[in-house]
């Protein structure tokens, strides 16, 4: 046992709601719909407290059929800045527990407690619990938690026993945890996947089992191969912790969708730059590597790096490296599903900063250090950049 | 084709094509040196298509033709083999035959119908100058030159003819090295402005020209002529910075050292500093310049004192009380010195955050001006 991985999916219920509710609890006691009022008629549901979720509310359905199906509940658009705040107090409290620690999304991350297991009794559900309980206690919202050998296990554990669950798979027990759930609930298997499969008669997990490797390769896509590891019960994936690397300083993002749609793409790898280099600033960092990381439908993960001679951090001298560097990632026209930007190779001022003959971007870092305050007075979004094309 | 050729002079000629061929290309034509024979002028071209040089030779020529060969083939072949006489001839299936005294080669050729033409004709201007002296000017500015492609203007030297005077300057923004040359008398010539790129001027400098070279030039293309070759090369099309606005001109501390002292101990300093930032701090009071670099990370420092001279312009500072400080990145010092011919260099200052400027304090030839500007690092 001891030698044995045990991780963690931290998988915050609901939580755009919850976080709504944890401000304003008298939202707490009827159903609530996140993600525009009743008025926004193009707008769909970002996420539905439990209530609204009984009544049939699904994330992403359009806000008039969320209406229709609970004409009552509290439609709200939103808190800009709320989640991501509680998002980061949601990852302080873990990293008290163990500091290898995967952020997902806003909402989720996984944790490797292996190592400090034998602080808490060996006992892992103990711990679970522990966790899950100082986060409600702190920030009135809740988590579930799922406990196995490795990632995908864990991340389908999550959600089996949700709200304010945790679920633990014995090593061992993984092939007949899973062989009766449905394969969608299998991380990356989408309608599309979940289509084809479902033409060959393929439902359930165990169902994966009735077919070989070639067969994968050849009518599903070469990537689905991992399925019938799943289904057989091997996952070894773990968890990249968030390197603690004073020199390096990264951001990512998880769609909701897979896409190829280059423009969105875009957008927000820009976004990220505008974010990541507003730290820089405000740690008084410059980087010279910028590095573009994607994460492809099939969880398989590329990135490219481009290094400059000079010190930055100033969004317009990485931006149409950014841009070169998403190109190539994309060129394959596989989906993606996460994008993340990374600086490296950072000095701060404390390391002196090498003085430049021609201040062709002072103009620029006093925009930018308009933006900055603004933006830490109010919120990110308040000001943003124009696009031309 | 038909000629006959002592093997050193064609694996010379070769050699200076061989700089231009590209190492990956998908114009076939570019992996090849043409050859062109018109009685005893055997004339070679190579290309990359930014550069063509041409080399002349007068040779003993038998049968006229033009043919192009696969010059790294040509070149790996021939530059082992013994000085003699070789005879080289193409037969109708574009074959190039090379005859020696153990046997000989064949290698297929390509005809010469689609290989690039250099710019002949339009050029505009045209000066003269001791290739030496070009050559030294060239390599002395070199060191500053950017080799970032977002930063085009900077990545190639500047020419700027104006009467009198020659000015030959490359930066990337954290240093500059200008020369000016004095007594250059072509007074019809008025605020000429080129940006050579760091390929063409390299080549140059390899070429290792000692005697008069004639340049022509338009707004895109210069062309050096000299001896039995002629290069032509692109000019890189895009605007110098302003360079000379950003040259202080109220420096008013001065420091004198020994060249070899400083460089010597920057040496040192270098090893220990930062790998990033590769910083040394310079402590100068009036007659002594400590040179200090601290590696935090690995816990190694560097502390050495040379003798110097240091004084401000109004005598008013006592820099044996309040020493002045500035810090530097060691490599930018140390490439900016080693282009200083002096036994003595004289470096000005103003602030810990401004430009200073590095002179020699003795001349070989006072119709040439040399300076050298590197900015400081801000100590944090």
């Amino acid at each position: 046992m001891a030698n044995t991985k045990a991780i963690f999916h931290v998988d915050m219920d609901a939580f755009f709601a919850s976080c709504e509710e944890a401000i304003n609890p008298a939202l707490r006691d009827k159903p609530l719909i996140v993600g525009g009022t009743k008025d926004d008629i193009r707008g769909i549901v970002a996420c539905p407290n439990y209530l609204a979720r009984a009544k049939g509310v699904r994330t992403a359905m359009p806000l008039s059929m969320a209406k229709k199906l609970v004409p009552d509940a509290n439609f709200i658009r939103g808190t800009r800045g709320l989640y991501s705040e509680y998002s980061g107090k949601v990852r302080d409290i873990l990293l008290k527990y163990s500091p290898v620690m995967e952020p997902v999304s806003i909402d989720e991350a996984f944790m490797d407690v292996t190592q400090v297991l034998h602080l808490f009794k060996g006992d892992l559900v103990y711990l679970a619990n522990l966790i899950k309980n100082e986060i409600k206690s702190t920030l009135s919202i809740t988590c579930s938690i799922g406990i196995s050998r490795g990632k995908i296990f864990s991340k389908i554990a999550s959600k089996y026993n949700k709200p304010d669950g945790v679920t633990y798979i014995k090593p061992g027990d993984e092939k007949k945890f899973v062989a009766n759930l449905p394969v969608e609930l299998i991380p990356g298997v989408g309608k599309s996947t979940q289509a084809k499969l479902k033409r060959y008669g393929i439902i359930l997990i165990k169902d994966i089992l009735k077919f070989n490797r070639g067969f994968y390769e050849k009518e599903i896509g070469q990537y689905s191969v991992s399925l019938l590891d799943i289904a057989n019960g091997i996952d070894k994936s773990t968890v990249n912790a968030f390197e603690d690397d004073r020199k390096s300083l990264s951001k990512e993002r998880t769609f909701k969708f897979d896409t190829t749609d280059y423009d969105f793409l875009l957008k927000q790898l820009y976004s990220l730059l505008e974010r990541c280099c507003m730290n820089l600033r405000s740690e008084g960092g410059k980087s010279k590597t910028i590095t573009v990381k994607v994460k492809y439908h099939d969880f398989t993960i590329n990135q490219r790096s481009y290094s400059h001679k000079r010190y930055s951090n100033l969004e317009i001298d990485f931006e149409s490296d950014a841009n070169f560097l998403l190109k190539e990632l994309i060129s394959t026209g596989k989906p993606v599903r996460l994008i993340g930007i990374k600086f490296s190779e950072i000095i701060f001022e404390s390391d002196g900063i090498q003085e430049s003959l021609f201040s062709d971007t002072s103009k620029f870092e006093k925009v930018t250090g308009t933006l900055d305050e603004l933006r830490k007075k109010y919120n990110f979004d308040i000001i943003k950049f124009g696009k031309g094309k | 084709m038909k000629f006959q050729i002592n093997s050193d002079n064609f694996v010379n000629a070769l050699s200076k094509l061989s700089f231009v061929i590209p190492a990956r290309t998908t114009h076939p034509q570019l992996n090849n040196i043409l050859f062109k024979l018109e009685g005893n002028t055997l004339t070679l071209l190579a290309t990359d298509l930014e550069i063509f040089i041409r080399c002349k030779l007068e040779i003993a020529g038998e049968a006229d033709g033009i043919i192009t060969i696969d010059a790294k083939k040509l070149i790996e072949l021939t530059k082992t083999l013994p000085s003699e006489n070789l005879i080289i001839e193409t037969d109708d299936s574009n074959r190039f035959n090379i005859k020696t005294r153990r046997g000989g080669f064949t290698l297929p050729g390509l005809s010469a119908d689609d290989f690039p033409e250099p710019e002949e004709e339009n050029y505009k201007s045209k000066i003269s100058i001791d290739g030496g002296i070009l050559r030294s000017f060239f390599s002395k500015v070199m060191h500053a030159t950017s080799s970032e492609e977002l930063r085009r203007n900077m990545t190639g030297i500047l020419i700027e003819i104006n009467g009198d005077e020659l000015r030959v300057v490359a930066t990337d923004g954290f240093r500059l090295g200008k020369i000016v040359k004095n007594g250059f008398n072509h007074p019809d010539i008025a605020d000429n402005k080129m940006i050579i790129p760091n390929k063409t001027s390299t080549l140059f400098m390899r070429l290792n020209n000692n005697n008069e070279c004639e340049i022509s030039y338009n707004e895109n293309f210069i062309k050096f002529c000299f001896e039995e070759i002629e290069v032509f090369s692109r000019l890189i099309d895009d605007i110098f910075p302003n360079y000379d606005s950003v040259i202080p001109k109220d420096n008013d501390k001065t420091l004198k050292v020994l060249k070899r002292d400083l460089v010597d101990s920057l040496r040192r300093a270098e090893v220990i500093a930062d790998n990033v930032t590769k910083r040394v701090k310079l402590d100068i009071n009036s007659s002594v310049l400590k040179i200090n670099s601290v590696n935090s990370e690995i816990g190694a420092e560097a502390d050495e004192s040379i003798e110097c001279e240091f004084s401000s312009k109004d005598g008013s500072e006592n820099f044996d009380e309040n020493p002045f400080s500035i810090a530097f990145n060691a490599k930018y010092l140390l490439d900016c010195l080693q282009q200083i011919d002096s036994t003595e260099v004289k470096f000005t200052f103003s602030t810990y955050s401004k430009a200073s400027i590095v002179y020699p304090t003795e001349k070989n030839d006072d119709t040439i001006e040399q300076m050298e500007l590197v900015m400081p690092i801000r100590m944090g």
